[in-house]
């Protein structure tokens, strides 16, 4: 028997071994790619039918004007009982998606710290009142969602307001509509720490070493940029959460025709009503939140993002070493 | 009391209370929520919350007012606001005056319905009921219940700390030192937990991620959804098949939690009893909500529906939705008060 013929098999098994190899690189590639796409058309689905249930009274209006010669307004009454269902539905689904896919134990830690300490901030505001709408609950969401992303913003907001109003007694109706907003705060919070991030990296025109994030040792100025960035987010939120917050009873709200939510007038009427609504019910109680925002991000927000994006750095990272696992569980 | 007993008798109440502005009805609704509330806060040994009497006190004037000066409608004058200042000018009338007040009782109702929940379900009743599609949510929520006394203990001793060292607490920025210490001892206190979770075998047993299968389910369900809704806005004439695309779709999304729920491995120690009593109390509720919601012909719905424009009428009582209501006083039944004694016993049963 020659070396020859004792060294083909082994080139065959190798060989073999290659391909295998391969193929379950491009099995996991794909796996990885058709897990991603899932994952944004759920976070875009579930948001765009939170968002159409949220702005459906303006829907309603220019569809039921024209609907109500064919006796459609009848299927008015019965949309907001069902909406209320779907962002139930969407919220869970989100909710699934975010926890299934963010969800170690150092997150789930992480969370659950953070949620505590945002929990107590509101048991405080529930015993001591501010002015308005001011409340230091969503600086924690904000800052947390830009320095750990859009899911755990998304998980910080709906996590705080269910623990709080557990603690507080403030289970009602209105609390999913409350989840599904700052979920939303968070979550935007988490696409300005993107945005920020490669804008940063596109303007320095750097990439980051192996393992170190781009905002790893942020200057003086950097920090300056992220707060007021992180100021003016906070004050636009301020009055969008107030604003949202109201869309779910205004329908429900009798008073002055002039501010009403009535089936059967134009989009652009429906519009001006709410404004004046907004206007005349909330627009000072929000003043207040996004003041309150500027002011808490202002004098907490560098220190806090200081801290977190520290603690991000030490712990938060994964280990990439061009290895994978295959099928038996070996490192090749 | 089951925690199913418990959210359909809140949701039957509540349903009811927010069609009607009868009220004699709403009087009677928050007569029942009360004594249920004593009654509940006796068996769990607390004290029946009054928070949403003072809450009450304040919406219901300011309601009022607010409706009388902003809604210049209705036929009992009571005095004209001159000048053209928006909103405000105009006449105020009683009708508009009693409508808002009747609005913040409508309020008030519903936050003393759901102030019960509070004192009827322990945290840890609610966080072990958690589906188990929510299973890593569940826990999160249970850590930060565990955790918060822990966060208010530790900021008192920042705050002792700190008082010390000479610092006091004058206005907003003074909080920062307070803030700081709090928030990197969470983060120190995260990471350990986190390590002792993982030493416990935290996540070793399955899988955390869903399955591409359920993920396609939730999409899938969503994507009829949207489709349905859109549908219904576009072609009217099809309301019934947009309607139908649309529970399609929610079946999908409940298909998709129920499997992803299977998923998880879930034990209960000590599970609740859901007893006779406890089907009674659900049928009972049930049923009071569909009849008097419900369009039917046994219960006239003219007195639930009462409505003080343009003119101020008297209310109308019917007996038979009163006695129908106080089939929500049903849950004193099923409370037991605890005796003296059962403490004892049950710490010789290990509960």
């Amino acid at each position: 028997m020659s070396t020859n013929d004792l060294a083909e098999p082994r080139t065959l098994w190798a060989q073999g071994q290659q391909m295998r190899i391969n193929l379950k690189k491009t099995i996991n590639g794909d796996h990885q790619l058709v897990s991603r796409l899932l994952s944004v058309s759920i976070y875009v689905l579930a948001s765009l039918i939170g968002l159409a249930a949220f702005l459906y009274p303006f829907f309603t209006l220019s569809i039921q004007a024209e609907a109500a010669a064919t006796q459609q307004m009848a299927h008015g009454a019965d949309s907001p009982l069902m909406l209320a269902l779907l962002i139930g539905l969407c919220l869970a689904a989100l909710a699934v998606e975010a926890q299934g896919q963010a969800m170690s134990a150092k997150m789930i830690a992480l969370l659950g710290i953070m949620v505590a300490m945002n929990s107590a901030l509101r048991f405080a505001e529930a015993v001591v009142r501010g002015p308005g709408g001011f409340s230091p609950v969503f600086m924690l969401i904000i800052v947390c969602g830009y320095v750990f992303g859009s899911r755990f913003g998304f998980l910080m907001g709906i996590l705080s307001l269910l623990v709080s109003a557990i603690i507080t007694g403030g289970i009602g109706p209105w609390l999913p509509y409350q989840m599904f907003t700052a979920g939303w705060m968070g979550m935007s919070a988490g696409w300005l720490g993107m945005l920020h991030g490669a804008f940063s990296r596109r303007l320095h025109r750097q990439k980051p070493a192996v393992g170190q994030h781009a905002d790893q040792k942020p200057s003086q100025r950097h920090i300056s940029v992220e707060i007021v960035a992180l100021c003016v987010f906070g004050a636009l939120w301020g009055f969008f959460y107030g604003a949202i917050m109201n869309l779910w009873f205004w329908p429900f709200q009798a008073g002055d025709p002039a501010q009403s939510w009535q089936a059967g007038i134009s989009l652009t009427v429906g519009v001006q009503r709410y404004l004046t609504f907004y206007l005349a019910t909330s627009f000072v109680w929000d003043v207040f939140a996004a003041f309150g925002n500027i002011v808490l991000l202002l004098l907490f927000g560098r220190p806090t993002l200081r801290a977190l994006q520290r603690f991000r750095n030490r712990f938060m990272f994964t280990l990439d070493t061009g290895l994978f696992l295959v099928g038996d569980g070996a490192v090749r | 009391m089951h925690l199913r007993t418990w959210l359909t008798w809140i949701g039957s109440i509540a349903v009811v209370a927010l069609s009607t502005r009868n009220p004699l009805y709403l009087a009677l609704i928050l007569m029942i929520v009360q004594i249920v509330s004593m009654r509940t806060a006796t068996a769990a040994g607390m004290q029946a919350p009054t928070w949403w009497l003072r809450f009450g006190l304040i919406v219901v004037p300011i309601s009022a007012l607010f409706n009388a000066v902003s809604v210049h409608f209705g036929d009992t004058l009571l005095l004209t606001i001159p000048g053209n200042l928006p909103l405000i000018s105009g006449i105020v009338t009683l009708e508009a005056f009693v409508y808002g007040a009747l609005n913040g009782v409508l309020i008030t109702v519903v936050i003393a319905v759901f102030a019960i929940f509070s004192i009827a379900i322990p945290a840890y009743q609610l966080v072990r009921s958690t589906p188990r599609s929510f299973q890593s949510m569940g826990i999160t929520v249970g850590i930060a219940l565990t955790f918060i006394p822990q966060t208010m203990r530790r900021l008192n001793e920042v705050r002792e700390a700190q008082s010390v060292r000479g610092h006091r607490v004058r206005g907003v920025r003074d909080w920062l030192p307070l803030w700081l210490p709090l928030l990197i001892g969470g983060l120190e206190q995260s990471t350990q937990l986190s390590e002792a979770m993982v030493a416990r075998g935290f996540g070793a047993t399955h899988d955390q991620h869903s399955s591409v299968r359920t993920r396609a389910l939730f999409a899938a369900g969503l994507v009829l959804v949207l489709s349905g809704w859109l549908i219904g806005f576009v072609v009217h004439t099809i309301g019934s098949i947009s309607t139908l695309l649309m529970l399609a779709g929610a079946v999908l999304v409940l298909v998709g939690l129920w499997l992803s729920g299977r998923a998880v491995p879930h034990t209960i120690y000590n599970p609740q009893v859901f007893t006779v009593l406890d089907a009674c109390c659900i049928v009972s509720a049930v049923a009071v909500a569909v009849l008097l919601v419900a369009p039917n012909p046994l219960i006239p719905s003219d007195s639930i529906l009462y409505y003080p424009y343009p003119h101020l009428s008297a209310p109308q009582f019917d007996p038979i939705i009163g006695v129908l209501m106080l089939l929500w006083l049903m849950p004193i039944a099923v409370l037991r008060i605890p005796q003296r004694g059962d403490a004892s016993r049950d710490s010789i049963q290990g509960k």
